[in-house]
C-alpha cells in the first residue's frame, strides 16, 4: 500500500471511529446477554474521560443482623481479592489520578471509576473482573474491617438527609422503618466480628453478576467493556430494583424540638412518562429559586436546596430550607403559599422560562460529562426512564400550562410531608 | 486521487493533529486596557463549559481591625446588583443559560466565578463583570445582607484547616478571620464598604483568569467592553506580606479527627516547595492510605500565604488510630530528608502529577479556580503563578534535600490536631 493510500486509510478510519463514537446526544443502549449476566447501560460520548458503575440490588436493608456485611463486603471486593492484585489496582488508580468511589445506600451498593482515556480501559476491566468474579480471601480482611470503621466520617450528607426522610415516613405504617433509620456503614461492634465465610456468603448472594447493573459513560472502550462484561455471568437477580409497597398516610407533618431552625417540604410525585420526568426536572429549580429569594429579602437564609430524589421506595421533590431569627416569618407557611400559587397556576412566564431552559442546560452538560452522565443514569435505575431522548424533548416543547397541568396533583396538600424542626410555636396538630 | 479522497485525508489528519494539539495547549498573560493581567486558557475539546474567575487581591486580612467581616459583606452585596441590573435579574439571566454564578472570599483575596456553557459563554461574562465592576453600592440592602451573613455563618460547621492556619499564625485571631463576629460586622457602615471597594477593587488590583473555547482575543475584547474600573496611575501592589507566628502546635478536642502538618519553607523557594509535595504526597499517601489505612484521605501541598510559603500534610480520618498522625507525619518528613526518591517513586509521581494535570484541565471551573488562587497568591505578572500550576515538577533532589533540611526544624513547624482524644 503506498504512502497516500496509508494515510487515506488511517484518516477514514479516524473519522469512522469518531462517527461511530457520537452516537447523538442523550443516546443510550441497555442490553443484556442472558439472565445471568449483568444489565449493560452503555453512553458513549467523545469526553475526555470515562465513567464506569458497577450497580448492586443489594444494600444496608439486606444486612439482616450482620450490620455493616453490605458495606464490608464492598471492602473485600476491592481489598481482600484474589482476582487481581488489589494493591496494584489502587496505586493504578492513584498514579493516573482516576476517582474510585465506594457508595452504600439502604438500597444498592455501587463502586464508580472514572478515568482518562488513556488509563480508563486497564482499570476498567480490573475493576469488573474485581467485583464481577471475586475470589475472596483472608489477606485483606483486616484492611478492609478497618475501612469500614474509617466510613463513618465521609457519609454524604445527602444520603444521610434521605435516609432520615425515609425513616420518618416509613417508620408511620412499615415495620422495617428503624433499617432505614440505621447507619449503611452497619456497627462497628458487629463489623468486627465478621468473618470471611460471613462476607463470602453475603457476597455469592448479593453481589452476584446477575444482580448487577453496568454504568459505562463517556469514552470508554465499547469492546472492551461488552466483552469483559460477557464473561461474567451467575447468580439469581432479584428482579429490577422493585419498589417497597410503602403508602404513607398523607399528608404527614412532623414538628420537632430542634436547636436551628430548618423546614423540609417533601411533595411526593410520579414518574412514568417523558412529561412527568421533564416537569420533575424544571420543578425543582422553581421551587427553589422562588423561595431562596424571598427568604434572602427577608434577611433569615443563607441558601436553600431542592432536589428530585428518585427512590426505591417514593419519588418526590423536596425543599431544604434552613432559616435563623424568623420569629415574625412562618417559613412554613410560606412554603404552603407557594405550592398552592403554582398549583392553581399562578406562576410567572419569567420564573417558568428560567427554571426550563436550565433544566434544559442541566440535561446536555451533564450529557458531555461522563461522571455526571453515570450519575444521571442511575437515577431510578431500571424503574423510571430519567434521561433520555424523549425527556429532553418534552423539555424542549413543554408550555407553562402543560407544566402546571402535570404537576398540580404533586403539590395537593395530600401529597405533602412537612418536616419544621426548631419552631416553639409548631403546630399542636402535627404528627410528632 | 479524487478531490473527495483528498478532502478525506485533510479532514482525517486534521482530526487526528487536532487531537495530539489538545494534549499541549497552552496558557496566554493579556493585558486588558488599564494593564489588567488576563490569564487565558483554551478549553480542552469535549469540555462542557467555559469558566471565568475575576481575582481582587483582598480578602479577610484586609479587614480593618474592629471591623472583620467586612472584605465577605461586600462580595455578598456585590450580588444586590448594578443601577443597571439588579441582582435577581442577573440570577434569572444565568439560570436561564444554564449557567452558575458565585463568589468566595478568602483569607487573601475575593474571587467572582462564572461557569457557562460555551455557546452562553461571552455575554454572560460581559454582564457579569460589569456588574462587579460598577456595582450600586449605595442602593444595597447593608442590613439585610449582614442578617443573611449571620445565618450563613451559623450554617458553617467546617472552617477550613488552612484558614485556621491562617488565623493562628497571622492574626492570633481565631474565630474572627474571614466572616467576623456579629459585634465586628454590626460595627461595619456603608461608607467602609465604598471606601474598601475604591482601596481594593482597582485596575491594579484586580486579575481575570478564563478558562474558554472563545480565544483570548475575543475574551480580552468582550471584558475590556464590560470592565469599568477606572483607570489608575501606575503603583506598586499593597504589600500583604507577613511574618508567622512559629511554631503552631495547637491540638483540639473535636468530634471528627483531622490533621494540617508542616512546615514553613524558605521564602522564594515555591518551585523546590511544590516537587517536595509531590513526593511527599506520594509517601504520605502510600503510608498512611494504603500501607496502614489509618486516614480516609491525605493530601500534600505547597500553599503561599501573606508573602510566605508552607509545605503542608492534610489528613481525616475516623479512625482512632488516627490520633497519631502528628507523629506519622513527622516521621515521614523526617525521613524524606534523608531519602532520595526511588526510580519506581519517580515514574509514580510523574504519573501521577501528568493525570492530575490533565485532569484539571478536563475540568475548566477546577482549573480556573486553582489558577485564581495561584494568582491570588503569588506577587508580580501572574504569568509566573499560572507556569507553577501548569509546569510538571522537576524533582531536583539536591535542591529539594537542601530546602527540606533547612526547612524541616522545630521552629518552623506548624501543627493542627483535632481528636476526641485531645484537649
Amino acid at each position: 500500500m503506498s504512502r497516500t493510500s496509508s494515510a487515506l486509510a488511517v484518516s477514514l478510519a479516524a473519522l469512522c471511529f469518531l462517527g461511530a463514537s457520537s452516537p447523538g446526544p442523550f443516546h443510550v443502549e441497555t442490553t443484556q446477554k442472558s439472565p445471568a449476566h449483568p444489565r449493560v447501560i452503555l453512553a458513549h460520548r467523545a469526553t475526555p474521560d470515562a465513567t464506569l458503575s458497577i450497580i448492586f440490588n443489594a444494600g444496608s436493608l439486606d444486612d439482616g443482623v450482620a450490620s455493616g456485611i453490605t458495606r464490608l463486603s464492598q471492602h473485600m471486593l476491592l481489598e481482600a481479592n484474589a482476582t487481581a492484585d488489589c494493591r496494584q489496582f489502587h496505586q493504578d488508580v492513584y498514579e493516573s489520578a482516576a476517582t474510585l468511589s465506594v457508595e452504600t445506600t439502604t438500597r444498592t451498593a455501587s463502586f464508580t471509576l472514572t478515568g482518562d482515556r488513556e488509563h480508563f480501559p486497564a482499570l476498567a476491566q480490573r475493576l469488573l473482573r474485581l467485583v464481577l468474579s471475586p475470589k475472596l480471601v483472608a489477606k485483606g480482611l483486616g484492611r478492609a474491617k478497618r475501612l469500614t470503621l474509617n466510613d463513618e466520617l465521609v457519609g454524604g450528607s445527602m444520603n444521610d438527609l434521605l435516609r432520615f426522610i425515609a425513616a420518618s415516613v416509613i417508620l408511620e405504617g412499615a415495620e422495617d422503618g428503624a433499617d432505614y433509620a440505621s447507619s449503611p456503614y452497619g456497627d462497628p461492634l458487629v463489623v468486627r466480628d465478621l468473618t470471611l465465610a460471613d462476607v463470602t456468603k453475603h457476597v455469592a448472594k448479593r453481589f452476584s453478576p446477575a444482580n448487577a447493573t453496568v454504568i459505562a459513560t463517556g469514552a470508554f472502550d465499547r469492546e472492551l467493556i461488552e466483552g469483559t462484561v460477557a464473561t461474567l455471568s451467575g447468580g439469581k437477580a432479584r428482579g429490577a430494583f422493585k419498589r417497597s409497597n410503602i403508602k404513607p398516610m398523607l399528608p404527614m407533618r412532623f414538628d420537632k424540638m430542634m436547636r436551628r431552625e430548618l423546614h423540609m417540604q417533601v411533595q411526593l410525585m410520579e414518574l412514568e412518562t417523558p412529561r412527568q420526568v421533564a416537569a420533575a426536572r424544571i420543578l425543582a429549580p422553581l421551587l427553589n429559586d422562588h423561595i431562596m429569594w424571598r427568604l434572602r429579602e427577608q434577611g433569615i437564609t443563607y441558601s436553600t436546596m431542592t432536589f428530585p430524589a428518585v427512590q426505591e421506595w417514593l419519588d418526590f421533590v423536596v425543599m431544604v430550607v434552613p432559616v435563623a431569627n424568623a420569629q415574625d416569618v412562618r417559613v412554613d407557611k410560606m412554603l404552603a403559599d407557594w405550592l398552592g400559587k403554582i398549583r392553581e397556576g399562578s406562576l410567572d412566564d419569567a420564573e417558568y422560562d428560567a427554571s426550563r431552559s436550565w433544566a434544559i442546560s442541566e440535561m446536555h452538560r451533564a450529557d458531555g460529562e461522563s461522571a455526571a452522565l453515570a450519575g444521571e443514569l442511575t437515577v431510578g435505575l431500571g424503574r423510571v426512564r430519567w434521561f433520555e431522548p424523549a425527556v429532553e424533548a418534552e423539555l424542549r416543547t413543554l408550555t407553562k400550562a402543560q407544566f402546571l397541568e402535570t404537576v398540580k396533583p404533586w403539590l395537593e396538600p395530600n401529597s405533602s410531608i412537612t418536616f419544621v424542626f426548631g419552631r416553639r410555636d409548631a403546630s399542636p396538630g402535627s404528627n410528632r | 486521487m479524487s478531490l473527495r479522497h483528498r478532502r478525506g485525508i485533510f479532514l482525517g489528519l486534521a482530526l487526528l493533529a487536532s487531537v495530539s494539539a489538545s494534549a499541549a495547549q497552552k496558557h496566554a498573560v493579556l493585558a486588558l486596557d488599564g494593564d489588567v493581567p488576563l490569564v487565558h486558557v483554551p478549553a480542552e475539546p469535549g469540555s462542557s463549559i467555559s469558566s471565568f474567575r475575576f481575582i481582587v487581591r483582598a480578602g479577610g486580612f484586609q479587614d480593618p481591625p474592629g471591623k472583620e467581616g467586612l472584605a465577605h459583606l461586600l462580595e455578598h452585596l456585590i450580588f444586590h446588583g448594578s443601577y443597571e441590573m439588579p441582582g435577581g435579574e442577573l440570577w434569572r439571566t444565568m439560570r436561564a443559560r444554564g449557567a452558575v454564578v458565585n463568589a468566595f472570599t478568602s483569607t487573601s483575596a475575593t474571587v467572582y466565578t462564572l461557569d457557562a456553557p460555551h455557546d452562553a459563554f461571552l455575554p454572560l461574562m460581559e454582564q457579569y463583570t460589569a456588574l462587579i465592576t460598577n456595582p450600586a453600592l449605595r442602593l444595597a440592602q447593608v442590613e439585610r445582607e449582614r442578617d443573611v451573613v449571620a445565618v450563613e455563618q451559623r450554617e458553617r460547621n467546617l472552617v477550613s484547616l488552612l484558614e485556621i492556619m491562617d488565623a493562628h499564625v497571622f492574626q492570633d485571631r481565631v474565630g474572627e478571620l474571614l466572616i467576623g463576629t456579629r459585634d465586628t460586622r454590626a460595627t461595619i457602615t456603608l461608607e467602609d464598604i465604598i471606601a474598601f471597594y475604591q482601596r481594593y477593587y482597582s485596575s491594579s488590583n484586580v486579575s481575570v483568569v478564563v478558562v474558554s473555547r472563545a480565544s483570548g482575543d475575543d475574551v480580552r475584547a468582550a471584558l475590556n467592553r464590560s470592565f469599568l474600573l477606572p483607570p489608575e496611575p501606575p503603583r506598586a501592589p499593597e504589600t500583604m506580606d507577613a511574618e508567622p507566628l512559629l511554631p503552631l502546635d495547637q491540638k483540639t478536642r473535636s468530634w471528627v479527627t483531622a490533621t494540617l502538618f508542616g512546615y514553613r519553607m524558605p521564602d522564594g523557594e515555591i518551585e523546590a516547595c511544590e516537587d517536595i509535595a509531590a513526593l511527599l504526597d506520594h509517601r504520605v499517601h502510600r503510608r498512611l492510605v494504603m500501607e496502614d489505612p489509618v486516614a480516609s484521605f491525605t493530601h500534600v501541598l505547597c500553599r503561599r500565604t501573606r508573602g510566605r510559603t508552607f509545605l503542608l500534610a492534610v489528613a481525616f480520618t475516623a479512625n482512632l488510630l488516627g490520633s497519631n498522625i502528628p507523629v506519622d507525619a513527622e516521621e515521614i518528613f523526617r525521613h524524606a530528608a534523608r531519602k532520595p526518591p526511588s526510580e519506581a517513586e519517580l515514574r509514580v509521581i510523574r504519573a501521577r502529577n501528568a493525570s492530575e494535570l490533565a485532569a484539571l484541565r478536563r475540568h475548566s471551573d477546577a482549573l480556573a479556580t486553582v489558577l485564581a488562587l495561584r494568582v491570588a497568591e503569588t506577587p508580580g505578572p501572574p504569568d509566573a503563578a499560572a507556569s507553577q500550576v501548569l509546569r510538571p515538577p522537576a524533582l531536583n533532589w539536591e535542591r529539594m534535600r537542601a530546602v527540606m533540611q533547612q526547612a524541616f526544624q522545630a521552629q518552623n513547624r506548624v501543627v493542627l490536631h483535632y481528636s476526641p482524644f485531645e484537649g
